[in-house]
C-alpha cells in the first residue's frame, strides 16, 4: 500500500537466509508497494536490526540455520522494545506446522512478488 | 524505476536463483546416490535433504520453476513425515526436480 503524500513510508524488517528471496522481496516491497526495508539473513541479526531500527513490521522466514524463525519470534516478543512490533511468518511450511499465536499471520512460499506488499498490509491491517 | 526495470531486476535475480537451485538439485542427487550405495539414509543426510528441499520449494516457486517447487514440496513433506521414506519415491522426486530445472523459468510480473 503506497504511503500518503508527505508521510514517511513504513519500514519493514525482512528476514530470510536465502539471498535471492531476500533480494526479490525487498525489491518488490520497495518498488511495487513503496515500503522502506532493512534486511537480515538470520535470527540473531534480525533481533539486532529490530532493536536498532524499530521497524513497523517484520517479515520473518521460519526455517533458517542457527536461530530459526520461531525462536526469533520468542526473543522479539520477550523484549519490551520489540514485543509490540507485528510479525508475519514467511514459510514453505509443511501441513500441520502452526505458527505461534503471537504472530499476525503467515505468508506461504512461493509467493508472488507483485502481491507481497498488499498481503503484508492486509495481514497487518494497514490501510494507509 | 519503471515496470520494465523491475522485470529486468527480477529476471536477473531469477537467473541467479536458477543457478542456486540447480546446485541444490545436485546436492539432493548426492544424498540419493549415497543412500543407494550404502543402503541406508542416515539421519543427518535425511535432515540435510529436507532442508535443501525446503529451500528449493520456496525459491523455485518464486522464481518461475513451479514444477520443481511442487516436487520439492512433496519431497520435503515426505522427509518430514514419520517413518522411513521409500527410496524409489525419493529418486522419482529428485529426478523430477532435475528435469524441471532444465527448463527455462516462467517469469511473469
Amino acid at each position: 500500500m503506497p504511503p500518503l503524500p508527505g508521510a514517511e513510508p513504513r519500514l519493514l524488517l525482512l528476514v530470510d537466509d536465502d539471498d535471492d528471496i531476500r533480494a526479490v522481496a525487498a525489491a518488490a516491497l520497495e518498488l511495487v508497494s513503496g515500503f522502506r526495508t532493512v534486511t537480515a539473513s538470520n535470527g540473531l541479526d534480525a533481533v539486532k536490526q529490530a532493536r536498532q531500527h524499530h521497524p513497523d513490521g517484520i517479515i520473518l522466514d521460519v526455517m533458517m540455520p542457527g536461530m530459526d524463525g520461531l525462536q526469533t519470534v520468542e526473543i522479539l516478543k520477550s523484549h519490551s522494545e520489540t514485543a509490540g512490533i507485528p510479525v508475519v511468518m514467511l514459510t514453505a511450511r509443511v501441513d500441520g506446522d502452526e505458527p505461534p499465536g503471537t504472530v499476525a499471520g503467515v505468508i506461504s512460499k512461493p509467493f508472488d512478488p507483485m502481491r507481497l506488499g498488499d498481503e503484508v498490509s492486509r495481514i497487518f491491517g494497514w490501510t494507509t | 524505476m519503471s515496470a520494465s526495470d523491475l522485470l529486468d531486476a527480477y529476471q536477473a535475480l531469477a537467473r541467479r536463483a536458477w543457478d542456486t537451485n540447480r546446485a541444490r538439485s545436485v546436492e539432493l542427487s548426492a544424498v540419493l546416490a549415497e543412500w543407494q550405495q550404502s543402503g541406508t539414509l542416515a539421519d543427518d543426510q535425511r535432515e540435510r535433504a529436507r532442508v535443501v528441499a525446503h529451500s528449493l520449494r520456496g525459491s523455485a516457486g518464486t522464481f518461475g520453476h513451479a514444477e520443481a517447487a511442487e516436487s520439492a514440496g512433496e519431497l520435503q513433506e515426505l522427509l518430514s513425515a514419520e517413518g522411513a521414506p521409500s527410496i524409489d519415491v525419493v529418486a522419482s522426486l529428485v529426478g523430477r526436480i532435475e528435469t524441471a530445472l532444465e527448463q527455462d523459468p516462467v517469469l511473469e510480473l
